[in-house]
């Protein structure tokens, strides 16, 4: 019993660390836009004279400390404020909460895709070395995201082209997804995707470490048991890997949020990147702090949760906490 | 059956012209009320959903729109204009003399921080006399007042009174009386309309939609690919493949816009008129504007097809030596390939704003005819907001290229007097003031046009900018769009006629 209180201690104070920690980034963000150079009024045309009606009406006056006190005296009562010039008058917390909602769909499935491929090009990479797949692992593991980026877009414009020529020769019936669709179609969506998990996540440091765990478990006695006695080995190792890569996902959010912002810009995606992309643009500060607190939000809730499953599934974890 | 099928085939032309116009738009506007517009993509989208008491007709004289008749007084202080009786709001309200009253009055409300508060400023009241006359009383003398009455009409009932503020949600539910009534916000940030039934004539399409397309080079490709049915303006270097394609149609306009390079009269350099004309006479502003396409090159504020232009003053030639002399009046020595103030070499530090088309080209053309000529020449593309706060605000730059687009009234009182808000470059000559005040007081049109012109005249002897050019416009269409007649500056003014087959 007295384990699981001293458990339950130990999770309830990475709780509360989780939760300063928001604190300070929230702290520091509202700072960070409070100093920014600009302001929304300044986007307006006739800012210079509207200046003083608008401070008072949108918050705007006031020292820096005045306003980062007022900033965070306002986010501690889950009052975002609403977005001045990006989307005016709508409220922050409905343009983070349907921003964060349509950038997860292309977030989640892109961290499984860079995750399913860093392992694959750790296993195939780290293995026997001479094989056409292993060596083409190796190359795209020390690719940047740059040429990616062009190849995407390229690709983009090829499949347009093409496609157009079928087209015009009466080949084809006009797709749906064809030259800027109602909706997002799967091409796009699909390259963005591919883009995000492999491009953004850093996948040539992914693949390090993935290549690094698996070298760990290979190594490891009860492994090595398992294999002598002809044991499945994909069970013990999914089980040994998930902390590890709970924690590697949380390690590549930031570089994610990252490239969310570029790769929802090239493909013309809505979501909590563009927004962010255009509340900056638009000196739309309450805007980009949520979205900023958002993102930071999302990096230590997925910390946290990593530490959490550590708990649930390794005992090593819970002996180290009791 | 057949009492059904004959209405339905007779139906079937008017059903097969109506169509769903596209046409795009670098950005969507994110706030729909005309009295907050500041942006082209704005005055187009409230253009489609908004009217105002005047507009233009065909050949660009004003004609009424809201207003069915007017009286001015003997006096010229005030007028009594007549609304028409057959116009109903998008949500079926009747217009009523209210509604302009109230326009009126938020737009002139300090509190609603209206960017369209200038276009009312000449209006000291405005009371309804019945629900459809209202009075309008002037502050002065206005020969003409049909002709400023352009701007849009907002309904009194969709606002809970005064002052009218940014966020209302009326940004996104805009009612208008115009041909068409904004139907939807979509995810990607495409806008909706859909034809207004109870419009007073006819529409011949159904739906229009806005899509945002950030990509310029890409937008004469959606054109091509069927994709988009109309492009506002095509970049030059498209026009070829453009023309080439027989389902699209090039329509040229005429636009009152112009490109000039401004100088900063608050910097001490360039707050030197033989500085100043020694600079621009290093330019060859004909090399500059052949890359970014065709144009006239104008000498003064006005495009050259404009009443008030002056013929007689003639476009900056470059003259490498009447520079040298004139750079040397203004106190610089040239030494060897470089020129120098008090020993020091000349660096001038240029600002665009990169919204502007092809203002890439031309700003680094400029760099390099002005390098080569001894003057170092450091360029900075700034965003919108960066734009607003560096040229509008803190007036930090030393030359600024730019590029004014004007409405009919072609009136530059605020971008010329020393007290207007867009004199963001310093100009000050008290003689042009006077010029200005009184063409805005003339009520005799030629009186109002001999004076532009020796404004003209004044402002370009004193050069507080270099005027370039006015831009050849085409827009593109595809050639299912019938009637097609585009208005120079709201583009969409005489859409309700066209048809789309």
């Amino acid at each position: 019993m007295a384990r699981f209180a001293a458990i339950g201690w130990a999770l309830a104070g990475r709780t509360l660390t989780s939760i300063l920690s928001v604190l300070v980034a929230g702290t520091l963000i509202v700072g960070l836009f409070a100093r920014a150079p600009g302001d929304a009024i300044d986007t307006l045309e006739n800012g210079d004279s509207v200046r003083a009606t608008l401070e008072s009406e949108w918050g705007l006056g006031g020292s820096f400390l005045a306003r980062v006190g007022t900033g965070m005296a306002r986010l501690s009562t889950g009052d975002f404020g609403e977005s001045l010039t990006y989307k005016p008058g709508v409220p922050v917390l409905d343009l983070v909460r349907t921003g964060v909602v349509t950038s997860a769909q292309l977030l989640l499935p892109a961290t499984l895709l860079g995750l399913v491929l860093a392992f694959g090009a750790a296993a195939l990479a780290g293995g026997a070395g001479g094989s056409a797949l292993a060596r083409i692992m190796r190359l795209l593991s020390g690719i940047s995201a740059l040429p990616l980026v062009l190849g995407a877009l390229a690709a983009v414009n090829g499949v347009n082209a093409a496609t157009w020529a079928l087209l015009e020769r009466g080949l084809i019936d006009r797709p749906s997804w064809f030259a800027l669709p109602e909706e997002p179609g799967l091409v796009r969506t699909g390259l963005a995707i591919a883009l995000l998990g492999f491009g953004s996540a850093r996948f040539a440091q992914l693949t390090r470490r993935a290549r690094s765990m698996l070298a760990v478990l290979d190594s490891a006695p009860f492994v090595a048991a398992e294999r002598a006695r002809g044991g499945p080995l994909v069970p013990l190792y999914a089980r040994h890997l998930l902390v590890p890569t709970l924690r590697l996902a949380a390690d590549t959010l930031p570089a994610l949020f990252a490239g969310l912002i570029v790769v929802e810009r090239a493909f013309h995606l809505p979501g909590a990147g563009t927004s962010f992309w255009e509340s900056c643009a638009h000196r739309d500060w309450p805007l980009a702090a949520g979205l900023a607190l958002a993102f930071a939000a999302g990096v230590v809730g997925l910390r946290l949760l990593s530490e959490a499953v550590a708990v649930v599934v390794d005992p090593r974890e819970r002996e180290a906490l009791a | 059956m057949h009492r059904l099928l004959l209405p339905a085939l007779l139906l079937l032309p008017l059903i097969a012209e109506a169509g769903n116009l596209r046409f795009a738009e670098d950005q969507a506007p994110a706030l729909v009320n005309p009295i907050y517009g500041s942006t082209m993509a704005e005055a187009r989208v409230n253009e489609l959903v908004f009217e105002g008491l005047y507009t233009d007709d065909t050949e660009l004289a004003t004609t009424p729109a809201l207003a069915e008749s007017s009286r001015i007084a003997d006096d010229k202080l005030s007028m009594e204009v007549t609304l028409r009786s057959d116009v109903a709001w998008h949500d079926g309200q009747p217009l009523t003399a209210d509604d302009v009253v109230f326009t009126i009055k938020a737009m002139q409300d300090r509190a609603t921080a209206s960017t369209e508060s200038g276009r009312v400023a000449w209006i000291a009241d405005a009371v309804a006399l019945d629900a459809r006359t209202v009075k309008l009383t002037f502050v002065r003398m206005e020969a003409r007042p049909e002709d400023k009455l352009f701007f849009k009409i907002l309904p009194k009932h969709a606002f809970n009174g005064l002052p009218v503020r940014r966020s209302d949600t009326f940004r996104t539910k805009p009612v208008g009386t115009g041909p068409w009534r904004l139907a939807l916000f979509n995810e990607d940030n495409s806008i909706t309309f859909k034809k207004h039934d109870g419009w007073r004539d006819a529409v011949g399409i159904d739906e229009v939609t806005l899509r945002e397309v950030a990509d310029k080079n890409y937008q004469a490709k959606l054109v091509l690919y069927e994709s988009l049915e109309a492009l506002v303006r095509v970049l030059p270097r498209d026009l070829a493949m453009l023309q080439n394609n027989r389902k699209v149609e090039l329509y040229p306009y005429q636009t009152n816009s112009w490109w000039y390079l401004g100088y900063n009269l608050n910097r001490p350099l360039t707050a030197n008129a033989s500085v100043r004309r020694g600079l621009s006479e290093l330019v060859d502003v004909d090399a500059l504007l052949a890359p970014v396409g065709t144009g006239a090159r104008i000498s003064g504020p006005f495009v050259p097809s404009s009443p008030y232009y002056n013929h007689d003053v003639e476009p900056t030639v470059a003259d490498a030596d009447e520079a040298a002399t004139q750079l040397t009046a203004g106190g610089l020595v040239q030494d060897g390939d470089t020129w120098k103030k008090d020993g020091r070499a000349i660096t001038l530090t240029a600002v665009a704003p990169t919204s502007l088309e092809s203002v890439q080209e031309v700003a680094i053309n400029l760099q390099s005819q002005l390098q080569s000529a001894g003057i170092k020449l450091d360029v900075q593309f700034l965003d919108d907001a960066t734009w607003k706060q560096r040229v509008w605000r803190d007036h930090d730059y030393d030359l600024l290229l730019g590029q004014w687009t004007f409405d009919r009234n072609e009136d530059i009182r605020e971008q010329f007097h020393s007290l207007g808000t867009r004199n963001f470059v310093g100009y000050k000559n008290p003689a042009v003031d006077a010029l200005l005040d009184k063409a805005r007081d003339a009520t005799d049109p030629y009186v109002r046009k001999a004076t532009l012109r020796e404004a003209h005249k004044l402002i370009a002897a004193d050069q507080p900018m270099l005027f370039l050019w006015t831009l050849d416009s085409y827009a593109a269409m595809s050639v299912r769009v019938k009637n097609v007649l585009i208005h120079p500056f709201y583009f969409f003014t005489f859409a309700p006629k066209w048809t789309m087959k």
